[in-house]
Protein backbone atom coordinates (compact mmCIF):
# COMPACT_ATOMS: atom_id res chain seq x y z
CA UNK A 1 0.00 0.00 0.00
CA UNK A 2 3.06 2.12 0.13
CA UNK A 3 3.71 2.10 -3.47
CA UNK A 4 3.10 6.02 -4.57
CA UNK A 5 0.54 5.37 -7.62
CA UNK A 6 -1.47 3.60 -4.64
CA UNK A 7 -1.35 5.98 -1.88
CA UNK A 8 -2.22 8.57 -4.70
CA UNK A 9 -5.09 6.24 -6.22
CA UNK A 10 -6.36 5.67 -2.62
CA UNK A 11 -6.15 9.72 -1.92
CA UNK A 12 -8.10 10.65 -5.20
CA UNK A 13 -10.93 8.16 -4.13
CA UNK A 14 -11.95 10.83 -1.34
CA UNK A 15 -14.63 12.65 -3.01
CA UNK A 16 -17.28 14.82 -1.27
CA UNK A 17 -20.54 16.53 -2.82
CA UNK A 18 -20.61 20.74 -2.10
CA UNK A 19 -22.76 21.50 0.41
CA UNK A 20 -24.35 24.56 -1.32
CA UNK A 21 -25.08 24.81 -4.71
CA UNK A 22 -23.69 27.76 -7.22
CA UNK A 23 -26.04 30.40 -7.22
CA UNK A 24 -25.55 29.81 -2.93
CA UNK A 25 -21.81 30.16 -3.17
CA UNK A 26 -22.42 33.58 -5.64
CA UNK A 27 -24.72 35.09 -2.99
CA UNK A 28 -22.16 34.54 -0.23
CA UNK A 29 -19.35 36.39 -2.40
CA UNK A 30 -21.85 38.99 -3.26
CA UNK A 31 -22.76 39.40 0.81
CA UNK A 32 -18.81 38.80 1.41
CA UNK A 33 -17.60 41.77 -0.76
CA UNK A 34 -19.96 44.25 0.05
CA UNK A 35 -19.56 43.48 4.16
CA UNK A 36 -15.74 43.56 3.20
CA UNK A 37 -16.43 46.76 1.52
CA UNK A 38 -18.61 48.24 4.47
CA UNK A 39 -16.26 47.24 7.15
CA UNK A 40 -12.87 49.12 5.29
CA UNK A 41 -14.94 52.14 4.41
CA UNK A 42 -17.37 52.61 7.36
CA UNK A 43 -14.21 53.80 9.64
CA UNK A 44 -12.91 56.27 6.91
CA UNK A 45 -16.53 58.14 6.35
CA UNK A 46 -17.21 58.47 9.97
CA UNK A 47 -13.58 59.98 10.35
CA UNK A 48 -13.91 61.86 7.17
CA UNK A 49 -17.26 63.54 8.42
CA UNK A 50 -15.75 64.72 11.77
CA UNK A 51 -12.96 66.00 9.59
CA UNK A 52 -15.77 67.67 7.74
CA UNK A 53 -17.43 69.19 10.64
CA UNK A 54 -13.88 70.36 11.97
CA UNK A 55 -12.76 72.00 8.89
CA UNK A 56 -15.84 73.80 8.83
CA UNK A 57 -15.83 75.29 11.99
CA UNK A 58 -12.16 75.91 11.75
CA UNK A 59 -13.25 78.17 8.64
CA UNK A 60 -15.30 80.37 10.77
CA UNK A 61 -12.94 80.60 13.87
CA UNK A 62 -10.40 83.63 13.76
CA UNK A 63 -6.76 82.79 13.14
CA UNK A 64 -4.01 82.83 15.71
CA UNK A 65 -6.06 82.21 18.83
CA UNK A 66 -6.54 78.56 20.93
CA UNK A 67 -9.01 77.86 19.63
CA UNK A 68 -7.70 77.65 16.00
CA UNK A 69 -4.77 76.06 17.07
CA UNK A 70 -6.70 73.53 19.06
CA UNK A 71 -8.86 72.74 15.73
CA UNK A 72 -5.63 72.65 13.55
CA UNK A 73 -3.99 69.56 15.70
CA UNK A 74 -7.32 67.93 16.25
CA UNK A 75 -7.78 68.16 11.81
CA UNK A 76 -4.20 67.16 11.40
CA UNK A 77 -4.30 63.76 13.76
CA UNK A 78 -7.68 63.39 12.16
CA UNK A 79 -6.36 63.37 8.53
CA UNK A 80 -3.26 61.73 9.15
CA UNK A 81 -5.73 58.54 10.48
CA UNK A 82 -7.73 58.52 7.86
CA UNK A 83 -4.38 58.35 5.23
CA UNK A 84 -3.55 55.86 6.91
CA UNK A 85 -6.11 54.17 6.92
CA UNK A 86 -6.94 54.96 3.01
CA UNK A 87 -3.75 53.75 2.75
CA UNK A 88 -3.98 50.85 4.72
CA UNK A 89 -7.04 49.21 2.82
CA UNK A 90 -5.55 50.08 -0.69
CA UNK A 91 -2.27 48.53 0.38
CA UNK A 92 -4.51 45.05 1.59
CA UNK A 93 -6.82 45.35 -1.51
CA UNK A 94 -3.82 45.27 -3.79
CA UNK A 95 -2.68 41.54 -2.32
CA UNK A 96 -3.29 39.18 -4.53
CA UNK A 97 -4.34 36.14 -2.63
CA UNK A 98 -3.69 33.88 -6.06
CA UNK A 99 0.52 35.32 -5.84
CA UNK A 100 2.54 32.27 -4.88
CA UNK A 101 2.42 31.38 -1.84
CA UNK A 102 5.49 32.39 -0.04
CA UNK A 103 4.87 35.75 -2.26
CA UNK A 104 1.54 36.40 -0.94
CA UNK A 105 3.03 35.05 2.68
CA UNK A 106 5.07 37.81 2.83
CA UNK A 107 3.45 40.69 1.57
CA UNK A 108 0.89 39.22 4.36
CA UNK A 109 3.17 39.72 6.87
CA UNK A 110 4.00 43.10 5.88
CA UNK A 111 0.63 44.45 5.81
CA UNK A 112 0.23 42.71 9.19
CA UNK A 113 3.27 44.56 10.62
CA UNK A 114 1.97 47.75 9.32
CA UNK A 115 -0.90 47.42 10.53
CA UNK A 116 -0.23 46.67 14.07
CA UNK A 117 2.14 49.78 14.22
CA UNK A 118 -1.24 51.41 12.90
CA UNK A 119 -3.18 50.22 15.75
CA UNK A 120 -0.79 50.88 18.59
CA UNK A 121 1.55 54.06 17.95
CA UNK A 122 -0.11 55.78 15.37
CA UNK A 123 -3.76 55.33 17.42
CA UNK A 124 -2.15 56.71 20.54
CA UNK A 125 -0.51 59.64 18.82
CA UNK A 126 -3.77 60.48 17.07
CA UNK A 127 -5.70 60.06 19.61
CA UNK A 128 -3.37 62.41 22.20
CA UNK A 129 -2.90 64.32 19.81
CA UNK A 130 -6.70 65.12 18.93
CA UNK A 131 -7.44 65.58 22.93
CA UNK A 132 -4.34 67.72 23.44
CA UNK A 133 -5.77 69.64 20.49
CA UNK A 134 -9.67 69.62 22.53
CA UNK A 135 -7.64 71.11 26.08
CA UNK A 136 -6.31 73.87 23.82
CA UNK A 137 -9.49 74.97 23.21
CA UNK A 138 -10.69 74.85 26.88
CA UNK A 139 -10.06 77.91 28.23
CA UNK A 140 -11.75 80.04 25.21
CA UNK A 141 -14.64 78.05 26.23
CA UNK A 142 -14.56 79.10 29.32
CA UNK A 143 -14.83 82.79 28.56
CA UNK A 144 -17.10 82.39 25.77
CA UNK A 145 -19.70 79.44 26.68
CA UNK A 146 -22.78 79.79 28.77
CA UNK A 147 -21.41 78.34 32.22
CA UNK A 148 -23.60 74.81 32.24
CA UNK A 149 -22.20 74.41 28.42
CA UNK A 150 -18.34 75.17 29.71
CA UNK A 151 -19.31 72.61 32.40
CA UNK A 152 -21.00 70.27 30.30
CA UNK A 153 -17.86 70.15 28.23
CA UNK A 154 -15.47 69.91 31.54
CA UNK A 155 -17.68 66.77 32.51
CA UNK A 156 -17.34 65.20 28.85
CA UNK A 157 -13.51 66.09 29.06
CA UNK A 158 -13.35 63.84 32.55
CA UNK A 159 -15.55 61.03 31.84
CA UNK A 160 -16.21 60.63 27.86
CA UNK A 161 -12.40 61.14 26.75
CA UNK A 162 -10.92 58.30 29.21
CA UNK A 163 -13.96 55.74 28.00
CA UNK A 164 -13.69 56.65 24.95
CA UNK A 165 -9.74 55.78 24.75
CA UNK A 166 -10.37 53.07 27.20
CA UNK A 167 -12.67 51.93 24.46
CA UNK A 168 -10.61 52.45 21.51
CA UNK A 169 -7.73 51.05 22.94
CA UNK A 170 -9.44 47.73 24.05
CA UNK A 171 -10.16 47.26 20.66
CA UNK A 172 -6.78 48.15 18.99
CA UNK A 173 -5.39 45.67 21.99
CA UNK A 174 -7.50 43.40 20.58
CA UNK A 175 -6.54 43.96 17.01
CA UNK A 176 -2.76 43.32 17.91
CA UNK A 177 -3.32 40.66 19.76
CA UNK A 178 -5.00 39.20 16.63
CA UNK A 179 -2.20 40.26 14.45
CA UNK A 180 0.32 38.89 16.19
CA UNK A 181 -1.01 35.56 16.48
CA UNK A 182 -1.06 35.50 12.89
CA UNK A 183 2.56 37.09 12.59
CA UNK A 184 4.36 34.80 14.82
CA UNK A 185 2.33 31.51 12.85
CA UNK A 186 3.67 33.41 9.24
CA UNK B 1 -14.58 18.12 -28.76
CA UNK B 2 -11.23 19.02 -28.21
CA UNK B 3 -11.94 22.86 -28.73
CA UNK B 4 -14.31 22.93 -25.82
CA UNK B 5 -11.24 22.10 -23.28
CA UNK B 6 -9.87 25.06 -24.95
CA UNK B 7 -10.15 27.98 -22.68
CA UNK B 8 -10.29 30.96 -25.12
CA UNK B 9 -13.21 29.19 -26.50
CA UNK B 10 -14.71 28.70 -23.07
CA UNK B 11 -13.87 32.65 -22.15
CA UNK B 12 -16.07 33.79 -25.56
CA UNK B 13 -18.62 31.14 -25.13
CA UNK B 14 -19.66 31.24 -21.84
CA UNK B 15 -21.10 33.51 -18.81
CA UNK B 16 -19.35 34.55 -15.90
CA UNK B 17 -22.03 32.55 -14.47
CA UNK B 18 -21.88 29.10 -16.51
CA UNK B 19 -17.92 29.29 -16.84
CA UNK B 20 -17.86 29.46 -12.28
CA UNK B 21 -20.54 26.52 -12.46
CA UNK B 22 -17.77 24.40 -14.96
CA UNK B 23 -15.18 25.34 -12.40
CA UNK B 24 -17.27 24.16 -9.40
CA UNK B 25 -17.99 21.09 -10.45
CA UNK B 26 -14.68 20.53 -12.07
CA UNK B 27 -12.47 21.37 -9.31
CA UNK B 28 -14.66 20.92 -5.96
CA UNK B 29 -13.08 17.52 -5.16
CA UNK B 30 -9.89 18.53 -5.94
CA UNK B 31 -9.91 21.78 -3.83
CA UNK B 32 -11.88 19.74 -0.78
CA UNK B 33 -8.86 17.21 -1.05
CA UNK B 34 -6.54 20.00 -0.93
CA UNK B 35 -8.03 21.70 2.35
CA UNK B 36 -8.81 18.26 3.89
CA UNK B 37 -4.87 18.05 3.44
CA UNK B 38 -4.23 21.34 5.27
CA UNK B 39 -7.45 20.32 7.54
CA UNK B 40 -6.38 16.84 9.00
CA UNK B 41 -8.68 15.56 7.29
CA UNK B 42 -11.12 17.56 9.50
CA UNK B 43 -14.56 17.28 7.46
CA UNK B 44 -16.31 20.48 8.22
CA UNK B 45 -13.00 22.82 8.16
CA UNK B 46 -12.17 21.73 4.70
CA UNK B 47 -15.49 22.55 4.15
CA UNK B 48 -15.89 26.04 5.04
CA UNK B 49 -12.38 26.61 3.77
CA UNK B 50 -13.13 24.90 -0.03
CA UNK B 51 -16.47 27.14 -0.01
CA UNK B 52 -13.98 30.09 1.24
CA UNK B 53 -11.59 29.14 -1.73
CA UNK B 54 -14.88 29.32 -4.31
CA UNK B 55 -16.17 32.71 -3.31
CA UNK B 56 -12.83 34.24 -3.50
CA UNK B 57 -12.40 32.81 -7.44
CA UNK B 58 -15.73 34.63 -8.11
CA UNK B 59 -14.81 37.49 -6.36
CA UNK B 60 -11.69 37.43 -8.37
CA UNK B 61 -12.64 35.74 -11.52
CA UNK B 62 -12.40 39.09 -13.68
CA UNK B 63 -8.72 39.40 -12.36
CA UNK B 64 -7.21 35.88 -13.63
CA UNK B 65 -5.41 37.11 -16.82
CA UNK B 66 -4.55 33.84 -18.45
CA UNK B 67 -7.30 31.58 -19.04
CA UNK B 68 -4.97 28.96 -19.87
CA UNK B 69 -3.64 29.21 -16.21
CA UNK B 70 -6.97 28.91 -14.50
CA UNK B 71 -5.98 25.47 -12.60
CA UNK B 72 -2.74 27.25 -11.22
CA UNK B 73 -4.81 30.32 -10.46
CA UNK B 74 -7.18 28.20 -8.63
CA UNK B 75 -4.84 25.82 -6.46
CA UNK B 76 -2.44 28.76 -5.40
CA UNK B 77 -5.98 30.92 -4.21
CA UNK B 78 -6.72 27.30 -2.14
CA UNK B 79 -3.11 26.89 -0.32
CA UNK B 80 -3.23 30.80 0.36
CA UNK B 81 -6.80 30.26 1.44
CA UNK B 82 -6.17 27.12 3.91
CA UNK B 83 -2.58 28.79 5.65
CA UNK B 84 -4.87 32.13 6.02
CA UNK B 85 -7.18 30.14 7.76
CA UNK B 86 -5.28 27.88 9.68
CA UNK B 87 -3.16 30.83 11.13
CA UNK B 88 -6.34 32.60 12.28
CA UNK B 89 -7.74 29.21 13.97
CA UNK B 90 -6.14 27.13 16.55
CA UNK B 91 -5.35 23.37 15.24
CA UNK B 92 -6.88 21.05 16.14
CA UNK B 93 -6.26 16.68 15.89
CA UNK B 94 -7.75 14.79 13.33
CA UNK B 95 -10.82 12.87 14.60
CA UNK B 96 -11.57 9.37 13.04
CA UNK B 97 -15.48 9.74 12.20
CA UNK B 98 -14.76 13.15 10.48
CA UNK B 99 -12.75 11.58 7.26
CA UNK B 100 -14.53 11.93 4.11
CA UNK B 101 -16.37 9.20 2.86
CA UNK B 102 -14.93 6.32 0.89
CA UNK B 103 -16.09 4.03 -2.36
CA UNK B 104 -15.03 0.79 -0.91
CA UNK B 105 -16.08 -2.21 0.56
CA UNK B 106 -15.90 -2.14 4.31
CA UNK B 107 -13.20 -4.74 4.42
CA UNK B 108 -11.16 -2.65 2.04
CA UNK B 109 -12.67 0.74 3.63
CA UNK B 110 -10.45 -0.33 7.06
CA UNK B 111 -7.28 -0.54 5.41
CA UNK B 112 -8.32 2.31 3.13
CA UNK B 113 -9.42 4.47 6.22
CA UNK B 114 -5.85 3.50 8.17
CA UNK B 115 -4.12 4.64 5.46
CA UNK B 116 -5.62 8.02 4.34
CA UNK B 117 -4.96 8.71 8.41
CA UNK B 118 -1.68 7.87 8.32
CA UNK B 119 -1.10 10.18 5.02
CA UNK B 120 -3.13 13.02 7.30
CA UNK B 121 -0.77 12.17 9.60
CA UNK B 122 2.09 12.60 8.05
CA UNK B 123 0.95 16.15 6.90
CA UNK B 124 0.90 17.08 9.54
CA UNK B 125 4.67 16.55 10.15
CA UNK B 126 5.37 18.55 7.36
CA UNK B 127 6.16 22.07 6.80
CA UNK B 128 3.97 24.08 4.79
CA UNK B 129 5.91 24.19 1.63
CA UNK B 130 6.18 20.39 1.90
CA UNK B 131 2.99 20.03 2.48
CA UNK B 132 1.97 21.71 -0.69
CA UNK B 133 3.62 19.48 -3.05
CA UNK B 134 2.58 16.28 -1.29
CA UNK B 135 -1.00 17.22 -1.81
CA UNK B 136 0.22 18.62 -5.45
CA UNK B 137 1.65 15.08 -6.46
CA UNK B 138 -1.19 13.06 -4.69
CA UNK B 139 -3.41 15.18 -6.75
CA UNK B 140 -1.27 13.86 -10.36
CA UNK B 141 -0.58 17.66 -10.83
CA UNK B 142 2.38 17.44 -13.74
CA UNK B 143 5.74 19.07 -12.91
CA UNK B 144 5.86 21.54 -14.89
CA UNK B 145 2.29 22.82 -13.59
CA UNK B 146 3.76 22.18 -9.96
CA UNK B 147 6.71 24.41 -10.82
CA UNK B 148 4.06 27.37 -11.95
CA UNK B 149 1.85 26.75 -8.99
CA UNK B 150 4.60 27.03 -6.30
CA UNK B 151 6.37 29.29 -7.92
CA UNK B 152 10.07 27.66 -8.38
CA UNK B 153 12.06 26.59 -11.25
CA UNK B 154 11.82 22.82 -12.54
CA UNK B 155 15.49 21.86 -11.48
CA UNK B 156 14.73 23.47 -7.55
CA UNK B 157 11.48 21.62 -7.94
CA UNK B 158 13.26 18.06 -9.13
CA UNK B 159 15.65 18.15 -5.84
CA UNK B 160 12.01 19.34 -3.53
CA UNK B 161 10.09 16.80 -5.47
CA UNK B 162 12.78 13.71 -4.39
CA UNK B 163 13.17 15.25 -0.57
CA UNK B 164 9.40 15.32 -0.34
CA UNK B 165 9.03 11.99 -1.49
CA UNK B 166 11.29 10.32 0.45
CA UNK B 167 10.02 12.33 3.86
CA UNK B 168 6.78 11.09 2.89
CA UNK B 169 7.74 7.50 3.06
CA UNK B 170 9.81 7.67 5.66
CA UNK B 171 6.93 8.73 7.15
CA UNK B 172 4.53 6.38 6.38
CA UNK B 173 7.15 3.91 6.84
CA UNK B 174 6.55 4.55 9.97
CA UNK B 175 4.79 2.36 12.77
CA UNK B 176 4.51 4.64 15.31
CA UNK B 177 2.71 7.29 13.26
Amino acid sequence: MNDFNDIQALWQQQSTAPDKNVEQIIKMAQQQKSQSIRKHVSGIIVLSVTLLILVLIWTITPFANPVSYGLSIMISSLMLRILLEGYSYNRIKRIDIAEVSEVYQQKIKAFFSFRKYLVSLVTAITLLAYIGGFILMVPTFKQTLPNWFYWYIIVFLIIGIPLSAYLLFRQARKEIKDLERVIEKL
Amino acid sequence: MAYFANPIFFKITMSKQQEFETIYRDYYSKVFRLCSGYASGRDEWATEAAQEVFITIWNKYDTLKDPQALSAWIYRIAFNTCMKRLKATKHQPILPDQLPEMAYSPEESVEANEMIKKIYRALDHMVADEKNLVLLMLEGIENEDISEILGISRSHLRVKLHRTRQKLKSLLDNERL
